[in-house]
């Protein structure tokens, strides 16, 4: 699904990533954790295409209709009609723009460029209030500005319930537990999880190992200083808990 | 039909205003000299001509004016003919020079109609050529919908002034002036008896606009609600300049001025709020917001407020910035184009100025020719975007 090999990253000519790798298989749950810094929140924004963090060498592979492409030849809109999503620490508020006409343009620009036919209005209403009760969106923050004056909860709640309409294919989740309430983590943790499917993988940037006991990870990276430097089961994000970041 | 050249015509006749005899601090005629260069002015000697047509439609051409033969029983229409206006003390105003031409126009009388919509349009095909109607509208004890256009032909001129009367009446009036021509417009509206006055105007990619309003609230509890959405490109010239008079108490007035500002051009907005002594309890709010999308681009806004009565609300302001990065790569990064995230988020933006507008079928129609007119502006602002 995803491969990434010996990514080198920039921001304003300072070097984030300094030799990334990293393999991804379809249906797999891969959670990165890693101190404040060392790159996590890089690496989703440069999945996602963000035009600030300049790729410098290596390359990211992703697999579109079954065979593997450079994902950063493609524009950042490109990427997500083909199927990368990020779920962002801190969506961007929108003054003006209602959320619900921003879902149907995310999800009509996904439709066409599948040359599947859009939904009218009232059948786009019924379909986006069927994904809310999946994370317990009130309906009233449809009609509201986007993420305009939402508390931290709604606001993560509706990034997985964009997650939900648009059926990525890569789901990265970039630190969706921070200024999540216990049952607001829970309510999140089930809706990312009823997206689990064999042909979609999560990758889930965390700092916190309770976010593994809702969403069980197939295999947990810690990164340091631009790189990976280790990789191991659920038994991994447990012992950091332990241990800290320092003995790495 | 005679033909004069525009700018010699006024300048041979003094007529042509002087920078020193106006607040011009931000006004840049260079544009309009540049586009009106080859504008000559005709004459304008109209018939009236009443047609079939099922609308409720006043059309102004070059040649004559057309009405639909179903306003006839609804609403009075003459010819009126003015001449140059000789005062000396307005003769160097800038805003005077609409009624410095040797203008004929219509006077349109209303009285005793419950919601009666018009379409009011300006028609001229005739390239590098101007239009320049007078056009007077008497409304008495009734509510009517305006919408009026300017269809012209680009590398015209529309040299448009209005007067509005309004008696214990309710006008609903949209005004959209597009697009790639040039325009001095100005607009002398005056409320009485408890009139209320809703405007929301629309100015396209205008090469030079020149749009003054003034407001007179002259008796009390009258309203006015001026809203106004501008988007321009290129080296383009636009400015607004309002003046909202409150000269009775228990007034209310309400100024919303909206810009976007690409390539070169240039945006102004003067807007100024007078209280007379007379005026106690005015209640009065303007404020001016614009968003600049190329490193070139300028907006100047000047809201002044000048008030000689004590027990008054008033209030003003003006926000200038730009689109947010992230709110572009937000949307992006949902698999909308660059170009439809421009456009969502500069529509978000000229989104208050439509709700104003009672009527959801007009507030569509406004959606439509926003969207239909300023696809080349988000092309070109996607193209940075990617580069």
């Amino acid at each position: 699904m995803l491969e990434v090999k010996n990514l080198k990253v920039k921001i304003d000519d300072k070097e984030v990533l300094k030799g990334l790798n990293l393999k991804v298989n379809a249906g797999e749950v891969h959670a990165i954790m890693g101190p404040n810094g060392s790159g996590k929140s890089t690496f989703s924004k440069v999945l996602a295409g963000h035009p600030d963090y300049k790729v410098t060498s290596g390359e990211v592979h992703f697999e579109i209709n079954m065979i593997m492409k450079n994902l950063l030849e493609l524009e950042a809109y490109q990427r997500a009609l083909e199927g990368v999503f990020i779920a962002y620490q801190y969506p961007t508020e929108i003054p003006g723009v209602s959320n619900l006409e921003f879902l149907k343009a995310a999800f009509n620009a996904v439709c066409k460029y599948q040359g599947i036919q859009e939904l009218s209005d009232s059948e786009f209403e019924v379909l986006v209030l069927s994904k809310a009760k999946i994370v317990e969106l009130n309906p009233s923050f449809l009609y509201r500005s986007l993420n305009e004056g939402f508390s931290g909860g709604e606001k993560k709640r509706n990034e997985i319930l964009q997650m939900a309409l648009l059926s990525p294919k890569l789901c990265i989740l970039d630190e969706t537990d921070s200024g999540l309430d216990i049952d607001s983590l829970k309510i999140v943790s089930e809706g990312v999880n009823a997206l689990r499917s064999e042909d979609r993988s999560i990758i889930l940037i965390t700092h916190y190992q309770r976010l593994l006991d809702y969403i069980e990870p197939d295999f947990v990276h810690v990164f340091k200083e631009g790189r990976i430097v280790k990789t191991g089961d659920k038994s991994l994000a447990l012992e950091l808990e332990k241990k800290g970041y320092d003995w790495l | 039909m005679s033909t004069i050249h525009f700018n010699d015509s006024l300048k041979a006749k003094n007529l042509w205003p002087e920078k020193t005899n106006e607040n011009w601090k931000y006004f840049n005629f260079k544009n309009f000299e540049l586009s009106t260069n080859s504008i000559e002015l005709n004459a304008f000697q109209p018939k009236i001509i009443f047609t079939e047509s099922t609308d409720h439609e006043i059309k102004i051409t070059n040649s004559d004016i057309f009405i639909s033969s179903n306003l006839k029983d609804l609403i009075k229409v003459s010819i009126i003919k003015s001449c140059s206006i000789k005062n000396s003390e307005s003769k160097l105003d800038f805003r005077m020079t609409s009624l410095n031409l040797e203008n004929v126009g219509i006077k349109i009388f209303i009285q005793d109609q419950k919601k009666l919509n018009i379409n009011l349009v300006y028609e001229n095909s005739i390239l590098e050529s101007s239009l320049n109607p007078l056009v007077v509208l008497d409304i008495k004890n009734s509510e009517v919908n305006i919408f009026e256009s300017d269809m012209s032909e680009s590398k015209t001129l529309l040299c448009l002034h209005s007067q509005i009367i309004l008696n214990h009446s309710k006008l609903n009036h949209v005004f959209v002036m597009g697009y790639q021509n040039s325009k001095i417009i100005n607009s002398e509206v005056s409320l009485e008896n408890q009139s209320h006055y809703n405007q929301a105007s629309f100015m396209i990619k205008n090469q030079f606009l020149r749009f003054q309003q003034n407001v007179a609230l002259r008796s009390e509890k009258c309203e006015a609600h001026l809203a106004s959405f501008n988007i321009s490109d290129e080296k383009t010239f636009s400015e607004l300049r309002t003046e909202v008079l409150h000269l009775e108490p228990k007034s209310i007035s309400r100024q919303l001025f909206k810009t976007i500002v690409s390539d070169e051009s240039q945006s102004v907005f003067n807007g100024r709020v007078f209280v007379d002594s007379k005026a106690q309890k005015t209640d009065s709010a303007q404020l001016c917001q614009g968003l600049i999308l190329s490193p070139r681009a300028e907006i100047n806004a000047k809201p002044e407020l000048e008030i000689y009565a004590d027990d008054v609300k008033a209030s003003h302001g003006a926000a200038i910035g730009q689109l947010g990065k992230d709110q572009i790569f937000y949307l992006v990064s949902r698999g909308i184009s660059p170009e439809m995230a421009y456009k969502i988020l500069a529509h978000a933006f000229a989104g208050e100025v439509i709700s104003k507008i009672e009527s959801l079928e007009t507030r569509k129609k406004c959606q439509n020719i926003l969207e239909h007119s300023s696809g080349a502006i988000f092309e070109k602002l996607a193209e940075s975007y990617r580069s």
